[in-house]
């Protein structure tokens, strides 16, 4: 097999997979989930997705706002726990991919024409730096020293894009239009969401690759969640349309379940990758079976 | 599938429905729609003793801005 490296990438991709296509309908259905005005009644439930519950139109709590509330309290939030391990275990990364809101932001405003970079693969694990550190650590600290979580200067709600473009931006809108009361959004948070949305423009979803302790975590069941990409060798001509496909720079035939996957389903327009839930009986084509090919 | 479908039924049977309530409630602290989820009326539920523990006031959302 020649290494892919080799090969340039296609100058004109041929048309996505079709569970490619319905992907950005999906994320909008998931929004419409997410963004529904009923958190007075589901409120205490945890989602699986990244999404700010300050939110004016937010149905489900945070889950990492959650853990790093009850790190300061030091007590173990059992129910996120159950939650986020439960859907992690069934499909793991597939939820940055097709349920995140935020990440359907950042698809959004990564489709404005202009240049694009690339990030190196070791800034992937300032996921980890970020779960551990400020998600769990420094809250656990700064609790133990009787900060409350709101007074903590620096904290994961505070330095939080999503808090920035999902509260901060919408509150200070209401509060101008005399919709809520005064929100005094500070200068600093500004800058944030400047920052933010210039490089989500500029690197695909940045928050993802570099920054995201729940997507860290969901990536980490990749290669054991029931939801699995399978990778039929022989049928594999290196045609290097999947590397193409690729925004998230995953090496594909390498490691189709890598942690860096977000499971998009880009990648699969060819044939020999393909989605397979085995536990549930929908296995793996095999080795020696014809598949699409484009 | 089975391991969790086993975990709720143990959790629902044992009548641990109370540990979900708390849960849930400890959640509500936690993002502080506590007072915001209370029925118009009736007074918030009273602040935590624990020292590091903060309700938000009745009527505010937390809002980490």
């Amino acid at each position: 097999m020649r290494d892919m490296a080799d090969k340039p990438p296609f100058r004109f991709l041929p048309p996505k997979s079709r569970p490619a296509r319905l992907r950005p309908w999906v994320q909008l259905a998931f929004a419409a989930i997410w963004l529904a005005p009923v958190r007075t009644w589901t409120a205490g439930i945890p989602s699986c997705v990244f999404h700010c519950y300050a939110c004016p139109l937010v149905s489900l709590s945070c889950p990492v706002g959650l853990v790093a509330n009850y790190a300061t309290w030091h007590i173990i939030p059992w129910l996120t726990i159950a939650v986020v391990f439960s859907v992690a275990a069934l499909v793991g990364s597939l939820v940055c991919g097709w349920m995140c809101p935020f990440g359907a932001l950042q698809d959004l405003f990564n489709k404005i024409p202009g240049p694009k970079i690339s990030l190196p693969k070791w800034t992937g694990y300032g996921r980890y730096v970020v779960l551990v550190g400020v998600v769990i650590v420094l809250p656990y600290v700064l609790g133990g020293m009787g900060i409350a979580y709101d007074d903590q200067v620096v904290s994961i709600c505070r330095e939080c894009p999503a808090g920035a473009v999902e509260a901060a931006v919408p509150r200070q809108v209401m509060a101008w239009a005399g919709i809520d009361g005064p929100v005094h959004v500070h200068t600093i948070k500004w800058v944030l969401i400047a920052v933010f949305l210039v490089s989500i423009t500029v690197i695909y979803r940045p928050w993802c690759k570099v920054l995201c302790p729940l997507g860290g975590f969901l990536a980490l069941f990749n290669r054991f969640s029931f939801f699995q990409l399978h990778l039929n060798r022989p049928q594999c001509i290196n045609c290097n349309l999947c590397h193409s496909r690729c925004s998230m720079d995953v090496e594909v035939t390498k490691a189709p379940n890598s942690a860096g996957c977000i499971r998009c389903l880009d990648c699969i327009a060819c044939g020999a990758l393909t989605p397979s839930i085995p536990a549930f009986g929908k296995k793996p084509p095999k080795e020696d079976e014809p598949g699409d090919r484009v | 599938m089975l391991a969790i479908a086993a975990m709720l039924a143990v959790v629902l049977w044992s009548g641990q429905g109370n540990w979900l309530r708390r849960q849930v409630g400890l959640n509500l602290q936690a993002t502080g729609l506590e007072a915001m989820s209370t029925p118009p009326g009736k007074a918030a539920s009273k602040p935590s003793t624990h020292p590091t523990i903060k309700t938000a006031p009745k009527g505010k959302g937390f809002c980490p801005t």
